[in-house]
């Protein structure tokens, strides 16, 4: 949008953030170096040098305070978007999504 | 002159047993070679088909998860007679299965499974497992209700007292819109979840509609390509063939851009001011239906074309000669010498379309959704490889009724590619 200059703006209010996760295979031959890279890639430095290429918010807190607040401005984790984030209940969905979208499914039908 | 007779009757048989023995060895060493190239297609067969849809049958019935996971409990709800609650013994069981499923993180499982049954019940058999791996010492049964009170209810206990044994018939019941109850009475799901019978007959009706429509208009096109002369025809035919040279997603994006409601067709119609407002062509059943049609019509098409082309110009025009209308010659004379064509053309296009899901996923509407995309989702997303086993078994049935049906209808051995 910054780049192609088109007159849209994000709106932060009421953010339905998006998780991603770090996954080591079970029985790998190369578990040592598996975790050394994640705890590498969980550091604040890492982290924060990762949102000049995109703008994913760091996991890990320490990495907000040394990213421009140029950049910070349009990350979903800096604290001026984060007042009002609605979380993802995975228990609930792992719980119930099946039961509800068969149902969802059936109301569609009628 | 006898002696030479005799001699010459005793040569003849001798003879005649060599060369029978010698008709044998040849006839047998036919048959290994017939054998021998028959049996790399049979062991891919049995290996890419016979196999796997053996095993698919079987995962529709099989589920060990409970029983593997849980032994204890097993084996002490064997005593159980299913009225009011299990005694003390079943529950220092549940507890010891709870702590021991969870140290080697195989509680997943377990709650994957009653989840089913029981929805919600998941993230309470974590924390149980989590909690009773603390519990030291009995009274267990207190202990258990008091981690959770679902271990009060009997419907838990009946639940998982039925999941126990490994040869179960919940999916295939839950596939078919019913279910046993805490007393083991089949009952049917509440309606507000019942949509597999719905989906089915709508897979079959679809599928049905997509046969007769391009049977319609595949008939009067294979007849074109067969009676026009070679050069025509050829030309005709590479154009009738050319959506096989994209792929099928292709194919129904360009629908997806002809159909929607700024699409080019739509456009059409109101610049030629015959509608004023943009007809809901895309997502709907007619989307889903012309988009199918497209795809399928060359199979349809193809094996009419290839018997049309064995009947000889001469039959109709005798019966026209012995005094027989246009109509009525080709009813009674070129109608039926097609009849193998159409059954064939018929057969592949309704059980290729019983397959389908992505084109209705992608321009049908919210009534569109066919069974192959719920056994997609179970296998992909949801991990539910029962239920999926269950409705691809289930669908597999179905179509193995349909195909003796037109068994008897229009006979096998009628059919012909050609």
């Amino acid at each position: 949008m910054k780049v192609d200059k088109k007159p849209f703006k994000i709106v932060w209010d009421a953010q339905a953030p998006d998780y991603d996760w770090w996954a080591i295979p079970k029985g790998t031959p190369n578990m040592d170096a598996a975790y050394k890279f994640v705890g590498w890639a969980s550091q604040a430095g890492p982290q924060a040098d990762q949102t000049n290429y995109i703008s994913y918010g760091p996991a890990n807190k320490d990495a907000t305070a040394k990213i421009s607040a140029e950049v910070l401005k349009d990350l979903p984790t800096a604290p001026a978007n984060m007042t009002n984030v609605l979380v993802q209940d995975q228990q609930f969905w792992a719980d119930n999504g099946e039961q509800l979208r068969e149902r969802f499914n059936a109301w569609l039908s009628k | 002159m006898t002696a030479v007779a005799e001699n010459l009757g005793l040569n003849i048989a001798i003879d005649r047993d060599a060369l029978k023995r010698r008709l044998r060895a040849v006839e047998q060493k036919r048959r290994l070679r017939a054998l021998a190239l028959v049996l790399p297609l049979f062991l891919f067969i049995l290996l890419s088909f016979v196999i796997p849809i053996g095993e698919l049958l079987r995962n529709a019935v099989f589920d060990p998860s409970i029983h593997a996971n849980m032994p204890l409990t097993v084996t002490a709800l064997t005593q159980w007679d299913g009225k009011d609650l299990p005694d003390e013994a079943a529950y220092a069981a549940l507890a010891t299965d709870l702590a021991a499923a969870t140290k080697a993180k195989t509680v997943a499982l377990v709650g994957k499974r009653l989840n089913y049954e029981i929805s919600g019940i998941r993230s309470k058999i974590l924390t149980s497992g989590r909690k009773a791996a603390l519990l030291t010492a009995g009274p267990y049964k207190d202990a258990m209700i008091g981690i959770d009170k679902v271990w009060g209810e009997r419907d838990t206990w009946a639940v998982l007292k039925r999941a126990s044994q490994t040869y179960t018939s919940f999916y295939v019941l839950d596939a078919l819109d019913l279910g046993l109850d805490a007393d083991g009475k089949l009952t049917p799901t509440p309606e507000e979840r019942a949509i597999y019978i719905t989906v089915f007959l709508r897979t079959l009706k679809i599928s049905l509609t997509v046969t007769v429509v391009t049977l319609l208009l595949g008939f009067p096109l294979a007849y074109l390509l067969a009676t026009l002369p070679t050069r025509t025809s050829n030309l005709l035919m590479i154009l009738v063939l050319l959506p096989f040279w994209t792929s099928l997603l292709v194919r129904t994006t360009a629908w997806f851009v002809l159909l929607q409601d700024n699409g080019t067709i739509n456009d059409l119609l109101i610049a030629l001011h015959l509608t004023d407002h943009p007809l809901p062509l895309i997502f709907s059943r007619f989307g889903t239906v012309v988009a199918m049609t497209h795809i399928q019509l060359p199979f349809t098409l193809l094996p009419i074309y290839s018997v049309m082309k064995t009947i000889s110009p001469s039959y109709v025009r005798a019966g026209r000669s012995l005094g027989a209308g246009p109509f009525y010659a080709f009813w009674r004379i070129y109608f039926p010498l097609t009849v193998p064509g159409i059954a064939a053309g018929c057969l592949l296009t309704f059980i290729l379309s019983l397959g389908y899901y992505i084109t209705p996923a992608l321009v049908g509407g919210p009534t569109d959704q066919m069974v192959s995309g719920i056994i997609e989702r179970a296998m992909n997303s949801e991990n539910n490889w029962g239920k999926a086993s269950a409705l691809g078994g289930i669908l597999l049935f179905a179509t193995l009724i349909l195909y003796f049906i037109y068994n008897r209808l229009v006979g096998i051995d009628k059919i012909r590619l050609g």
